[in-house]
């Protein structure tokens, strides 16, 4: 057991990305995630070996990011929604040329400048690829400040094991809070060993490239091929999600992150006026839960999808389930977080 | 509370998250019962969140005037600093509570009224948590002491002792947190004001139980889940 020490949520990815050996960040700041920037700077610029860089833009930042994960070393970025957008051209880049790395993005109010107020509107944006191109990141939504830090941790192992950029998705609100966290001693991962792809130096042996690029269309369809394999196998093992109250349920949240955070509280205050409501909350956004969900769809047939967008995961969720019941949506936009009364008088709604 | 905290300014200052912002607003609440005129000054350049503007209609209800950005403004991350503040500063009628950002860069903000400040009735209070990242250990306190007094350019008067662990806070966690707290303060040649306990600890921990004397805390930034 660590100690116990209480954290902002940003501060947190950045201690438990240092933990998880991550020694090379690059970001830009930018409200609400730049105590995360911040603390990458105070504790990396005293270690040995390890590079903080506030870099000029975004776009710079994950660049620097794509050079130093071909090198085999744990590299991350960090941004809040607009930054993201800037970033995408090299995560598509990343994602082609198979490198691990970690991008937080704590999303804040959009589209454009948006506000600076926790959303969850760049769903689409997280799990649809966001960049050019056929591609998915591997995204991972926390929704507590230790959940931060465990996936943070996890998300690092995950790019080595997959050779795939992976997200933590989260929001302004996750960032800033603060909750007691714990760094927990964690079993050793076996992962691939790198030795046999990374940029070092090509003395005694021949060069390498990492080059996104190949005129050759029937070469790129194979590369497309080999990640479209990629993603299978993640969709395969990778699915992690919470269930909470779902048996004999009369309805079906489903809600992520700070949300299902929110929905827990409406499952208490609903069960307090006899109504039994259950939760699925995905912690993969992608891979997608999808079948747990339609699972469930089998026995409850109302779903309620609560999110701070007008609409992005809803999408999925009715995919998963498949036509085998109702899917209703309720969602608070432009950095508004919905209430557990006003969810509650949704549900109330549907039911 | 007896009446050490009887200056007509007082300052929070402290590390980022340390809990000035709860214990402002506690602690203007708790200066209202004595004096009419008190006003808190929303100072926070640093946080884009859980500032102590977002309790303005609670605390207007109190009778306590809140010095804050307004209107769109009170969401926006930026260096707002209310012309107001110097008046108040100025005039005697007023107790002022001035709620500072976090770390030095929060404090440079004070620099600005430092001149006038200094030669007033004023006490600037360091309120540190021993479970925060950068105040875990002595060296890193008296850090963050040396810091805030450097870009301040005031001095640090007196310590609040706030250790805690939020929802997961327990007796044994005030206890150790405070020790410790307490040997900074003896280095840093201060002495601890008060320490800062949740209300929901006031049966179980008495003010004999320290030799400091004990400020209950009510908390007023909640998360969107909470009930209350």
């Amino acid at each position: 057991m660590g100690e116990k020490i209480l954290m902002k949520g940003n501060e947190a990815i950045g201690e438990a990305a240092i933990r998880a050996g991550c020694r090379y960040y690059f970001g830009y700041p930018i409200t609400p995630q730049s105590e995360l920037t911040a603390y990458m700077a105070k504790k990396l610029l005293k270690m040995k070996n390890a590079a903080f860089i506030q870099a000029e833009s975004e776009i710079a930042a994950i660049n620097m990011v794509y050079g130093a994960a071909a090198t085999g070393v744990r590299a991350m970025t960090s941004s809040s929604s607009p930054g993201i957008s800037l970033k995408q051209e090299g995560i598509s880049y990343i994602a082609l040329a198979e490198l691990p790395c970690v991008v937080v993005n704590m999303m804040r109010g959009g589209p454009g400048l948006g506000d600076i107020q926790p959303s969850q509107g760049d769903y689409f944006q997280a799990t649809k690829g966001g960049g050019h191109g056929d591609y998915h990141l591997i995204v991972l939504a926390p929704s507590s400040v230790q959940e931060l830090v465990d996936l943070t941790m996890d998300a690092f192992d995950l790019a080595d094991k997959y050779r795939n950029p992976v997200m933590i998705l989260g929001d302004g609100l996750l960032g800033q809070m603060m909750e007691a966290v714990e760094f927990k001693e964690r079993p050793k991962v076996d992962l691939p060993d790198k030795g046999d792809w990374i940029i070092t130096g090509c003395k005694d042996r021949e060069p390498r490239h990492i080059v996104p690029f190949d005129l050759d269309p029937s070469v790129l369809e194979k590369w497309n091929y080999n990640l479209g394999e990629k993603y299978k196998k993640i969709k395969e093992k990778e699915v992690r999600y919470e269930a909470v109250n779902t048996e004999n349920a009369e309805l079906i949240i489903v809600a992520y992150g700070t949300v299902a955070r929110i929905v827990k509280t409406v499952i208490s205050n609903a069960k307090e006026e006899g109504i039994n409501i259950g939760l699925i909350r995905p912690i993969t956004l992608f891979p997608f839960p999808e079948k747990v969900i339609n699972k469930t769809a089998d026995n409850v047939k109302k779903f309620l999808v609560v999110e701070m967008s007008l609409g992005q995961m809803v999408e999925d969720v009715k995919l998963s389930v498949n036509g085998k019941a109702e899917v209703n949506f309720y969602g608070r936009a432009g950095g508004i977080i919905p209430s557990p009364e006003e969810i509650l008088k949704e549900v109330k709604k549907c039911l | 509370m007896n009446k050490i905290l009887n200056k007509r300014i007082m300052i929070f200052v402290g590390s980022f998250g340390s809990g000035k912002t709860e214990i402002a607003i506690n602690y203007s609440i708790y200066c209202r019962k004595d004096y009419n005129q008190v006003a808190i000054v929303d100072l926070d350049i640093v946080n884009p969140y859980f500032r102590t503007r977002e309790v303005r209609g609670t605390l207007n209800l109190k009778g306590i005037k809140i010095i804050a950005p307004e209107g769109k403004m009170a969401y926006a991350d930026l260096p707002l600093i209310s012309p107001e503040i110097k008046g108040l500063i100025q005039n005697s009628n007023y107790h002022l509570i001035l709620d500072v950002g976090g770390d030095d860069i929060g404090s440079v903000v004070l620099g600005n009224f430092e001149h006038f400040i200094k030669e007033l009735d004023y006490e600037m209070l360091l309120v540190v948590n021993s479970y925060r990242p950068f105040t875990q250990n002595l060296s890193q306190i008296m850090q963050m002491a040396q810091e805030i007094e450097n870009s301040s350019r005031l001095k640090i008067t007196g310590i609040v002792s706030n250790p805690n662990l939020s929802t997961q806070t327990d007796e044994e966690v005030i206890r150790q947190g405070h020790t410790l707290i307490r040997q900074a303060a003896q280095k840093l040649n201060l002495t601890v004001r008060f320490i800062c306990v949740d209300k929901r600890f006031s049966q179980k921990i008495k003010s004999e139980d320290f030799d400091e004397p004990i400020f209950y805390i009510e908390r007023f930034m909640h998360l969107p889940w909470n009930k209350f």
